[in-house]
């Protein structure tokens, strides 16, 4: 029996993956990349349609961070994809990657605004 | 009351379905009677939406139990009004100590008869109604608050010399959810085990009042990460009966065919955590490598690893089936053949079927009285599928079979067993449905999300773990109410009593990992 066992395990081979030396590659290539992200600031000051598509409120945009701002709280986000589907101008993607990791929920909200990306 | 609007929709083809308006104790000796008949199994048992016609600050709460026929082929509503009641105990009294608890504690709260004192399987419904609402199950054998473990823990039943009361959790090993179990035990025998759940509690029945069905989707497919797919068809069906919508074969058979996917990667985890419990590396880590290729099969086909986004409301999924279909029948046969061959040697291990036999035994009896569903009603030799109940008709071209356990030992090697016969039979479903798929001409009907009468619906759906059961009460395109009903909190009350059930400590890993309980499933 135990032999069988050895044999059984051996027979397989090797199985591993490119993690983490092609880290971005791998991840999104097995979909370990659900989660959206900004590419720049949003020149359509007037369209509110990522916060209305929004179902969580992890996108806001409006005077309270000026008018051009985008706020993203990926903490908040649960992945649905709207906003990537929603926006005409590309804002919003598919991060190449998701292995993030943070000490506090504050430092998952990001903001966009006159085309600097202020992180965290 | 809120007019109901029971559309025969493809899920339910052949089934009538069956309003009844009674006095609230006639309404839950109904209830018992049919439960005790043993066709009869409760699909859902909780508040309805009253009818607003008390202005009062409390209004008169409205139960709802729906029971399914399976003999007579029928669904049946059973409504039924709280009555006023006599000053109670509150929930909130129990959180406070009994010294500083006021009188201001003793309010008037409505009450109903327990159903739990003749079905145990409303034994935590009902808890869980009363802490919710303050409404009173009379004559609950074991009233106590269940949804706020950080303030109220079981206590101890087992006393005297000799008994050691040992708690384990909330947080535990791996990446399992969290749960408490309180052991009484006498040396290394358990004699009594008590789970706390409720730490992953969101309320997500509540948080969905008020929004539109499309919104409340994306809470129904995060009620349980790895039952996904099975809440999502079985909310679409219910807010697709709902609103009056008869959704295409296709359609249809996509759901099934994500269910399936979802079973087999859910039943391989199961493989790798029993494989895991009993030391077995080699066979552990293959399953988890076929786990992982499955997952990898999901995000090719649907694009997403756990089948989020692919059941949709109304519509066909939106997947390349030309390129899905030859990628899961090139995929499947190979990670099948490996599955196979480390079932077989486990099965011939004598380390592995020493440690599961008879280990964790459910009893028949109390498999019956608690409604326990999936695999380990199966395991106990009852014949409890979704699939060949009420979606009969749905399965019947896929060559689908309801396995039942071949030993009915009711223990954790039966449990493993009928997971192993479900993977053979689910793969096959899979094989079989793909050519379907992806060939309709036919044009889907458009459906329409602002239903503007009040209306109501079931959905059931066969998860990994068992059957799920969605009702949704849905107005000017809102919803009104929802409740959800997973496999697991069916059967998460067994649990304690199979554990005690002669066992020893060392056994509690194996029979944690031959239940394959979720947790967020019941906590929701």
């Amino acid at each position: 029996m135990r032999a069988e066992w050895l044999l059984a395990g051996l027979a397989s081979g090797r199985v591993t993956t490119t993690y983490p030396r092609q880290r971005k590659q791998e991840l999104s290539r097995h979909r370990w990349n659900s989660v959206p992200t900004m590419n720049g600031p949003c020149s359509d000051t007037a369209c509110r349609g990522c916060s209305e598509v929004c179902p969580t409120e992890a996108i806001t945009r409006g005077e309270a961070y000026g008018n051009a701002a985008l706020r993203l709280d990926v903490g908040a986000c649960i992945a649905c994809g709207r906003c990537v589907d929603r926006c005409p101008e590309g804002v919003f993607s598919w991060a190449e990657a998701i292995d993030r990791a943070e000490v506090g929920k504050e430092l998952l909200i990001s903001t966009m605004e006159g085309g600097a990306d202020h992180d965290g | 009351m809120m007019q109901p609007q029971l559309a025969e929709t493809l899920p339910w083809q052949g089934w009538r379905m069956h309003t009844r308006r009674d006095d609230v104790r006639d309404m839950i000796a109904l209830v018992a009677q049919a439960l005790a008949g043993g066709d009869t199994e409760l699909l859902y048992y909780g508040f309805a939406p009253g009818d607003g016609e008390d202005s009062g600050a409390e209004p008169a709460r409205e139960l709802v139990a729906v029971t399914m026929d399976r003999s007579q082929r029928e669904v049946i509503w059973r409504f039924g009004r709280c009555e006023a009641g006599h000053p109670e105990k509150s929930p909130q009294a129990y959180f406070s100590s009994p010294v500083s608890t006021p009188q201001s504690a003793m309010t008037v709260y409505p009450e109903f008869p327990s159903l739990a004192s003749q079905y145990p399987g409303a034994l935590w419904i009902e808890r869980e109604m009363w802490e919710k609402t303050g409404c009173v199950p009379v004559g609950h054998p074991d009233l106590r608050p269940i949804l706020h473990p950080e303030k109220v823990l079981p206590d101890p039943v087992a006393r005297g010399s000799g008994t050691f009361h040992l708690p384990l959790g909330p947080v535990r090993a791996d990446v399992t959810e969290s749960g408490f179990f309180l052991f009484d035990t006498i040396g290394e025998q358990i004699m009594h085990m008590q789970p706390q759940l409720f730490y992953k509690h969101r309320d997500i029945e509540k948080l969905a009042e008020g929004m539109t069905a499309e919104d409340a989707l994306l809470l129904a497919e995060r009620i349980s990460g790895t039952s996904t797919a099975a809440h999502a068809t079985a909310f679409c069906r219910a807010a697709e009966q709902a609103l009056g919508y008869r959704p295409s074969l296709q359609n249809e058979r996509e759901r099934m065919l994500f269910g399936e996917m979802e079973r087999l990667y859910n039943h391989v985890h199961d493989f790798s955590q029993i494989a895991s419990a009993t030391g077995m590396t080699v066979a552990q880590a293959q399953f988890a490598r076929a786990k992982e290729e499955l997952l990898r099969l999901n995000a090719e086909v649907t694009g997403s690893r756990y089948l989020r986004g692919a059941v949709r409301l109304g519509r066909s999924a939106s997947v390349d089936w030309e390129r899905g279909a030859a990628r899961l029948s090139a995929g499947l046969p190979a990670i099948d053949r490996r599955v196979r061959h480390f079932v077989r040697l486990l099965l011939h291990t004598p380390t592995f079927i020493d440690r599961l036999r008879p280990t964790g035994i459910v009893e028949r009896e109390w498999a019956k009285a608690y409604g326990v569903v999936g695999p380990v009603a199966r395991a106990c030799g009852l014949a409890v599928d979704a699939r060949s109940d009420c979606l009969r008709h749905l399965y019947e071209s896929t060559g689908h079979a309801c396995m039942t356990a071949e030993d009915a030992f009711g223990d954790a090697l039966s449990r493993f067993r009928v997971r192993v016969r479900e993977w053979d039979v689910s793969q096959r479903i899979v094989l079989e449905l793909l050519p379907s798929l992806g060939m309709s001409t036919l044009v889907e009907t458009e459906l329409s999300l602002a239903a503007d009468r009040g209306s109501m619906g079931i959905g059931v759906a066969e998860s990994p773990r068992g059957r799920v059961s969605h009702v949704l009460f849905y107005k000017n395109g809102k919803v009104v109410t929802w409740g959800i009903r997973a496999a697991s909190a069916w059967n998460w009350p067994v649990f304690g009593l199979a554990t005690a059930n002669g066992n020893i400590q060392t056994d509690f890993p194996i029979i944690d990992a031959s239940f394959g309980l979720s947790y967020a499933g019941l906590d929701r």
